[in-house]
């Protein structure tokens, strides 16, 4: 079995948000390590909901277009999550596991809306996990 | 020699005629598909996302510290009900326009707490479609649960 999608984005932000705690103020500590712990556990239970899964493929967030400051990986990260969660719900076959991925979409696209009022102007999700109205 | 005359039919013929269409109708296969009229639950969503897009966007001084964020949220929902309405499994009726009042009622933003209390249901709404369809349908009334969620807990705080 490959990784499912929404493992693997889990397996990045438990990574990612390894990255933004070494980087952190004192302003945003908190909440990262909060947030460490909360992708850590989804991340776990996401194991479990998929024992046979494969192990993610290393390399996540190393894109050119990846933000090395806190706050820029962080909605990132969130982003990803939300876009893993988005699809993994349309393909769920079973209500145990549509459960899961909405809770998952849905934690991200808070914790997404949370860091991206620190950036004025930053928008709100309409559709969290979809690519942007053109 | 032809006639233009009505043929009567008899008693055994016209039993014989309606026996044969009833089994044909009965026949697997060869019935006459029952006509859907289950509402589709995606337009319950559709429906309030308009009217919140309509309500949310004449939000004003009364609503204080929360007026900007009410606009921006009436913009969200507007994306949300064109997406879901693109998802409709059958295209929406055109309502019979009710009959004109002498002054139509003006459109008014309802207070925050009505407001939060008004996505909440929406969100019960969206995830009770979310959990129960798949694929676009699932993706979507996921994705309008989550934005209404974070629309309560972060936006409207």
């Amino acid at each position: 079995m490959t990784t499912p999608i929404g493992l693997a984005a889990e397996d990045a932000a438990v990574y990612g948000y390894g990255i933004i705690l070494a980087g952190s103020d004192a302003s945003i500590i908190g909440a990262v390590r909060r947030e460490l712990a909360a992708h850590r556990a989804r991340r776990d239970a996401a194991e479990q909901l998929w024992p046979d899964a494969a192990p993610a493929p290393v390399g996540y967030l190393t894109g050119a277009d990846t933000s090395t400051a806190p706050v820029l990986l962080a909605i990132r990260i969130e982003s990803d999550c939300c876009e893993a969660w988005r699809a993994e719900l349309g393909f769920a076959s079973d209500s145990e596991t549509r459960r899961f991925c909405l809770d998952a979409l849905t934690a991200s696209a808070i914790q997404l809306a949370r860091w991206r009022t620190l950036i004025p102007g930053a928008p709100f999700e309409a559709l969290p996990g979809f690519p942007p109205p053109a | 020699m032809p006639s233009s005359s009505p043929t009567l039919m008899t008693r055994r013929r016209f039993l014989g005629v309606t026996a044969g269409a009833a089994g044909l109708l009965a026949a697997p296969g060869c019935a006459l598909p029952e006509p859907d009229d289950t509402p589709d639950p995606v337009l319950d969503l559709v429906l309030s996302a308009e009217r919140d897009a309509r309500e949310f966007a004449v939000a004003d001084s009364a609503h204080g510290d929360h007026v900007v964020a009410l606009h921006r949220l009436a913009d969200v929902r507007r994306i949300q009900a064109g997406q879901l309405e693109a998802a409709l499994t059958s295209p929406r009726q055109t309502p019979t326009p009710a009959p004109s009042a002498d002054s139509p009622e003006p459109v008014r933003c309802p207070p925050v707490d009505e407001v939060r209390t008004r996505l909440r249901a929406d969100i019960a709404t969206a995830t009770e479609v979310a959990l129960a369809e798949s694929g676009i349908r699932a993706e979507l009334a996921g994705a309008v649960a989550a934005s209404c969620t974070a629309a309560v807990e972060v936006l409207l705080t």
